[in-house]
Formats: structure tokens, sequence, C-alpha cells
């Protein structure tokens, strides 16, 4: 099954005068339980293409089906919960509500979602312990290390147990070790049948022990 | 979304960040407290005033030479009563009494068995009390106020007037008033009229003015004609026309107060105005992660409305309480002074708390809409932020 599929996807930004065009003609099919790296120096267009497809940004043109849904022609209120409930998203600045604890971040997913208390606290308990940091729960999110923030950021993407989860340049501020752990909970969510995207530059990505599909991206096409 | 999580979202948030609302909730306060002690007070005194103007006499007779008043010959009463259409005509006898050491003075007044009906703010006073006995000697009842002047003077029991002829005329205390919601009675002492007559120095055919009634509203004008034509020297003063005499001072005091008000309401809109879209423009990243992970503008605008909508009754409470205070408590310093005059504020009684529900809802409309409304232009903006902003 396609679980997104793209076609034709034009973006471009006008800035005065001048047409800047961010993607162009991109056409993507993933397969559910799919995991794609989409490769490509800086510029490239990867951060635009992973918005699209969560919904975040608009396309110019084209077609962007996810889940079998023309995402971009939802109104807002139907976006959002289509996104809160398919989508977890991580991204490269860990972007966590710095003054709550990381509980309160991991629920922030949950709570559009008209959930009961006792439920959130339990899927925010096992997303917590699936990304290691259940340890932390209590802890407020800025005092947290890098580390622990990508494992509590990877927490609040999987609360609400979507069966996408898009990366923004995961492991741009990890050092190794710490990146190598974020493989490792990769593996697991390949293992749960998830959906997973990969903007990316890093080649760690290449140790993966399970088999990826690479999408090189240059000047907003994907070339290979 | 209508629940428990949010809920402890919001207030986890709220309470998180109060800092950041600390400000505006001190601001609002200072402002809801000024606003709440002028309308409490005026409604406080508003309130007083037509209490003790409801139970007063539709017309009152007086006598003037020149520019001061004297007394009023007893056969006025007569006169009077035999007009048609009048009812309850009755002197009165009572006046300023000044004490020397200090310029303080009592207002005294005098009673007795046949003018009963007439004084009806009067007859409430004195409810409960033996009047066949009271009226037997020289014996007083004692306003709050005055019993506090005597009691600081060390005068127990009785106090020695010195009336206009140099003689000492010694009172016996019979019971202190109770504290009354009327402006008039906390300087007052009741006496005998015949007591009353021998302290303001009239004869026995003299009283200080005459009261009566026109029962028929068509009747005034007619009846005020008549009166008035009795005696070159007569004037006879309608209720309606001190009430408005009344009202329009309070009218305009409370009116400029409120214009003042308008005037810093709008500068506070304009600071508030200016604060949340700064607020909120160093949110649009906060708000954008929220956008991203699935909140749509209308979970954003209601997680924002709540927390100004917690301000707002905050401020509100707060504000409300402290003028409460202020005003009944404290007996509103200053504020009282603008409004009655410094000069009588000594001899003023305290301000009787006066509940007034449209005062309170005017104060919140006032406040409240206002709020909302510097507020709410720049929260929606923030809803609205871009969700990209949480990818760059
Ligand atoms: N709102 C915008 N207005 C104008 N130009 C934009 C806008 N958003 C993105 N761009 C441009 O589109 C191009 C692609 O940006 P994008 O963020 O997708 O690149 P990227 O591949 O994610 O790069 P990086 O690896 O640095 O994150 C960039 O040249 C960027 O400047
Ligand atoms: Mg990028």
């Amino acid at each position: 099954m396609k679980i997104i599929q793209i076609y034709g996807l034009n973006r471009h930004f006008d800035n005065g005068e001048e047409r800047f065009h961010a993607l162009r003609d991109i056409d993507l099919e993933v397969e559910k339980g799919e995991c794609v790296i989409l490769h490509g120096v800086s510029g490239s267009g990867k951060t635009t293409l992973l918005s699209i497809v969560a919904g975040l940004d608009q396309p110019s043109s084209g077609e962007v089906l996810v889940e079998g849904e023309a995402i971009a022609k939802l109104p807002d209120r139907h976006l959002s919960r289509f996104r809160g409930r398919h989508i977890g998203m991580i991204f490269q600045h860990y972007n966590l509500l710095e003054e709550f604890s990381v509980r309160d971040n991991v629920s922030v997913p949950l709570i559009p979602l008209g959930l009961k208390m006792d439920e959130v606290e339990r899927r925010c308990d096992a997303a917590m312990q699936l990304a290691n940091i259940s340890h932390k729960a209590r802890q407020s999110a800025g005092r947290l290390s890098g580390g622990e923030k990508q494992r509590a950021a990877i927490a609040r993407a999987l609360a609400a147990d979507p069966e996408i989860v898009l990366c923004d340049e995961p492991t741009a501020n990890l050092d190794r070790a710490n990146a190598r752990r974020f493989l490792e909970i990769l593996g697991q969510l390949h293992d749960l049948g998830k959906t997973i995207l990969i903007a990316t530059h890093d080649p760690i990505f290449e140790e993966l022990d399970f088999p990826v599909r690479v999408v090189e991206m240059e000047d907003g096409r994907i070339v290979r | 979304m209508g629940d428990s999580a949010f809920l402890h979202f919001f207030t986890t948030e709220l309470f998180g960040q109060w800092r950041r609302q600390a400000g505006v909730v001190l601001l609002s306060t200072i402002l809801i407290f000024l606003l709440a002690s002028t309308l409490f007070v005026s409604s406080s005194l508003r309130h007083s005033l037509q209490s003790a103007l409801k139970s007063e006499s539709d017309f009152t007779v007086q006598r003037i030479r020149g520019d001061h008043l004297l007394p009023v010959p007893m056969e006025w009463v007569d006169e009077i009563a035999a007009l048609h259409g009048v009812d309850r005509v009755a002197p009165r006898v009572w006046g300023r009494y000044y004490t020397e050491p200090r310029g303080h003075y009592f207002l005294i007044v005098g009673i007795d068995l046949l003018e009963d009906q007439s004084q009806r703010a009067l007859q409430k006073l004195i409810q409960g009390i033996d009047l066949r006995r009271f009226l037997q000697g020289d014996r007083m009842l004692v306003g709050p106020g005055a019993a506090r002047w005597m009691r600081e003077h060390f005068y127990r029991g009785s106090f020695s007037f010195l009336n206009p002829g140099g003689q000492f005329i010694k009172v016996t205390l019979d019971s202190i008033l109770p504290r009354q919601s009327s402006l008039v009675a906390d300087d007052m002492i009741v006496v005998p009229i015949e007591t009353a007559r021998k302290i303001l120095g009239l004869r026995e055919d003299e009283a200080t003015d005459i009261t009566f009634n026109v029962p028929n509203d068509d009747e005034w004008a007619n009846v005020q004609n008549k009166v008035l034509a009795m005696h070159y020297d007569l004037r006879a003063v309608s209720k309606r026309e001190s009430r408005a005499a009344y009202s329009r001072l309070f009218d305009f005091k409370g009116g400029f107060f409120l214009v003042l008000f308008l005037i810093v309401l709008s500068a506070f809109a304009l600071i508030l105005y200016q604060r949340y879209s700064q607020v909120y423009s160093r949110e649009k990243r906060a708000i954008g992660i929220l956008r991203a992970l699935g909140w749509s503008i209308r979970d954003v605008l209601r997680l924002k409305l709540y927390e100004t909508l917690s301000v707002v009754i905050a401020a509100f409470l707060l504000g409300t309480t402290l003028a409460y205070g202020y005003v009944f408590g404290l007996g509103a310093p200053l504020l009282r002074n603008i409004f009655l005059g410094s000069a009588e504020a000594s001899t003023v009684p305290p301000l009787v708390p006066v509940m007034d529900f449209s005062v309170l809802a005017t104060i919140f409309l006032l406040y409240g809409v206002t709020f909302l409304a510097a507020v709410i232009f720049p929260v929606w903006r923030v809803s609205v932020s871009d969700p990209k902003e949480a990818m760059l």
C-alpha cells in the first residue's frame, strides 16, 4: 500500500520580482513501512518537501496524498487533526517547550484529541518508554542534554502512535554516540511498521541495519 | 476537546509562565482598583442620600430675612394645615450646635410625640426606644460619631450645652443611635423638642422649620404657590429640588471620574495591545510547534483565550477586592475627600457597604471588553501563525 504519493509537486517562493524554485517536478511514492532517506546538500529542498508532506506548507502545484488524503485541500481543523493522528514530527532543533516537563511535552500532540487524562498519561508513558526517556519524565525540557532532548522529541512524535514519522536532520546536533542510539530507536520504529522519512546529509545513516531507500535531492529535484 | 488533559496543560502553561502575565495583571489590578473605588464611593453615597431623601417630607417651609433663616412662628403650622391637599404638617426644631474646643458640630434634632408620622427616617432610628420616658426630661440619643467625640473629650453620661443666651443646659445621655445608612445620622443628637428649643435658643412658639406632605403629585406646584403666597418672608423648598441638587453634584463628580477613567482605559488598551503583540510575536515559534504537532488554529486560540480570561478575571477579583477593602474597610481616604470636600470629611460617617451588582457589571464590562478587544487581535494573529515556523 502506498502511504505517501507525490505527483508533479512544485514549490516556489516569490521574492519581489524573483521567483525561487525550492521544489521542481517531484514524483515520489512511499510504501507503508518503508524507510526513505532524503539526501542532499543544504538548500536542496529537503525541509520544504517534509513540510509539505506534513501539511505544514502548501504546494504551488501538483498533488500530495497522504494515506489517500489530499491534505493540501483540507480545512485547518481537519488537517490539524489528521496531522496529529497520523504524522509524528522530529525537528532538527528538537523544538521542545523548554519550561514544560518532559511528560507535558510528550503530551502535546495528545491534547487536541480530546482524550481522558489517564489515557493521555498511559500513552505518554508508553512513548517515553520506547524512546528511553522515562527516567526524566518530570524534568523540565530546558535542562536536558542534547541526546535527552532528542529522545524526548522522539517520545513526543510517537505519543499519538502515528503511522508516519518525519525527521528533519535528526542527528545534526548529536554526538556520534547519541546519533547511534537514535539509529537504534529508528530500528525499533521500523520493526513496529512505521513509515519513516528522514531528511539528512549525515553519512551515519549508511550504518542502518535494515533496508532503506535513499533519495538523492539537488536544487529542488530528485536526481536519483 | 473539552477535557481534563487540556485544562491540565493550560494550568501548567499559565502557572509555569506566570511571570509573563504578572505585569499585565498588576497594571489591570491597579486600573480596576481605581475604577471600582470611585464607583463604590459614589454608589454608596448616592444610596445613603437617596434613602435619606426618600424618608424626608415633600416640602420644607422656612422663614427668611435677607439671606439668612429665622425661626418659623408656630401659627404657620395651623395655616398650612388648613390648606386643601396637605398632609402631615409638622414643626421641626433642629440645628447645628458648635462645640467650642475644636469647632466640631452636632446636629440637634428635637422630637415629640405629636409629629409621629412626619419623619420616617427618624422614626426608624429611634425604633425600640421608650418615647414616653425619653420625652420626660432633658435626655438625648446620640449618633455614633457624636458619641465618639464625647468619649474622646471625656464626657460621660451627660453633656452641658451652652445656649445662645449664655445658659448651660445639662442633658443626660439616654442611649447611642445605631449606625445607619444615612449621611445625617452620624453626628446627630436627638432630644425632646423642648430641650432642643432651649439648646438652640428658640422660644416656645417658634420652630426651625415646618414640613408637610402633598400626597397628590399633581398638586405640588399648586400647593407650593399657595403656601408661598401666605407670607412675604416664607420659603417653601420641595424634596425634588434638593434631591436634584444633590444628585447633580454626585453625577458631576462621578462623571468627571468616569471621563478620566476612559482616558486611562484607552491608554491602557494601547499598552496592552503593544505588549501582547510583542509577547506573542516572541511566542510565534512555540505556537508553530503546537500547530506542527496537530493543534488547530481553534485549539491554539482556545488556549490563548483561556489565558487572557484568567488574567482578566484574576485582575478583576483582585482589583475589586482591594477596592472594597479600601473604600468600606479603610473608609476611602483621599477619595472620600474629593467627593465630599475635605473640610467636612471628619464629620461624615463611614461609607456604608452597598454591593450594587450593576456597579460590578459596569466595571467588568468596561475593563473586560477593553482588555479582550486590545488582546484578541494579537492572539488571533499568532494563532494563525505559519506552522512552518517550527521547521526553521
Ligand atoms: N519561505 C521561504 N521563502 C523563500 N525561500 C525559501 C523559503 N523557505 C525555503 N526557502 C528556500 O528554499 C530552499 C530549500 O530550503 P530547504 O529548507 O528545504 O533546504 P534543505 O534542503 O532543508 O536545507 P538544509 O540542509 O540546510 O536544511 C532554500 O534555498 C531556502 O532558502
Ligand atoms: Mg532543512
